[in-house]
């Protein structure tokens, strides 16, 4: 009984690694002002205050970059948002949802691929070192609205309990539906 | 009169408040016929078709690449909740979920995938509730192209990586 594996682990601190080595578009830098009441990952305050107001725990804090880095949680999992295309830690382009799970055997290409061709949003993948990551990509240039932006917080929201239900079914966790007996 | 001149500074005051709040035109895409005019005003060709099962969706072009916009969560009182931007690439030998996972592992926004065709399907998804400024769609729209055609010189380096006298599959 007790050698199920019950829990996918999120993963933290490994986490802020992988937000490095991603390769970026030139066209990078949102020097243009946040509008009144949008939201802009040039302006990370404007990022908090709607991920406090959804009702998730934001801390700003920085990456291992120096660029500015939120870290979150919400029902299902920890999550960082990072912010991308800045200039000197500033006028950063767009964000990146991230949640990462640790090592374990099922975490193969073909597992992410089932979750890349059924599902939506979240873009699914395995790490050189074994993790299982999840990542949420948002365009922030030009601001989004306060409505809209809440929306991109309940896709990520709502994207993570479907993971959470697709690791139960996929990898028959105890909670899942009755699969075939063995043999 | 003094009443006029009264109301007409009013006037002149309100539109300055609402101004802060509305500084951005905002984009209606909960409708097929809406998108399809943000494209064409983005400079992109837009036509609206219909899928097998009825579903009205877009047929656009990118780079010289075809791409479709596809509707989600549509509802007769509110339209559709969100778009998915869609676009594929024919099977060959060499697509494997290990090669879509090299591309999802370092690159942005799009998501690939191999589909039960061993094809690469190709998706981004964006949230349209509460509408997009202008500036933001454009700024999707860019994403898209640009991380395409990355896609396609991600693609071109693979090929030229496989062996060249490469076994035929499943021998």
């Amino acid at each position: 009984m007790g050698d199920f594996k019950t829990m996918r682990l999120p993963v933290l601190a490994a986490a802020a690694l992988s937000a490095l080595c991603l390769a970026v578009p030139a066209s990078a830098e949102d020097t243009a002002p946040c509008g009144g009441g949008l939201v802009c990952a040039n302006n990370p305050a404007t990022v908090t205050a709607a991920l406090e107001k959804a009702k998730f725990k934001p801390t700003l804090t920085k990456d291992a970059e120096g660029d500015p880095m939120i870290e979150s949680e919400e029902s299902f999992y920890k999550f960082q948002v990072y912010f991308y295309g800045c200039k000197d830690h500033k006028n950063c382009d767009s964000l990146r949802f991230e949640s990462s799970f640790e090592k374990a055997p099922e975490n193969t290409p073909d597992f992410a691929n089932k979750w890349n061709a059924k599902k939506r949003f979240l873009q699914a993948y395995v790490r050189n070192d074994g993790e299982f990551v999840v990542a949420y990509d948002v365009a922030t240039i030009g601001g989004l609205n306060q409505t809209n932006f809440g929306d991109v917080l309940d896709w990520w929201h709502s994207q993570l309990g479907e993971l959470a239900t697709f690791f139960k079914e996929e990898l028959k966790l105890p909670d899942a539906k009755p699969e075939k007996p063995k043999g | 009169m003094r009443l006029n001149w009264l109301a007409g500074l009013l006037l002149m005051a309100m539109p300055l408040s609402a101004a802060a709040e509305e500084q951005e035109p905002l984009l209606d895409l909960s409708a097929p016929h809406l998108v399809a005019k943000a494209l064409q005003d983005a400079g992109y060709k837009a036509e609206i078709a219909k899928s097998k099962s009825g579903d009205p969706y877009i047929k656009s072009a990118a780079n010289g690449s075809d791409f479709t916009v596809e509707f989600y969560g549509c509802e007769l009182a509110n339209g559709c909740g969100s778009i998915q931007f869609y676009s594929w690439r024919k099977k060959e030998s060499w697509y494997t979920p290990a090669l879509a996972n090299r591309w999802n592992t370092r690159k942005r926004f799009l998501r690939i995938e191999i589909d039960e065709d061993g094809d690469i399907g190709m998706h981004l998804d964006v949230a349209t509730v509460g509408k997009l400024t202008k500036a933001n769609f454009a700024d999707v729209i860019d994403w898209w192209s640009v991380m395409s055609s990355d896609l396609d010189d991600f693609l071109a380096k693979e090929e030229e990586a496989q062996p060249k006298a490469a076994k035929p599959a499943g021998s």
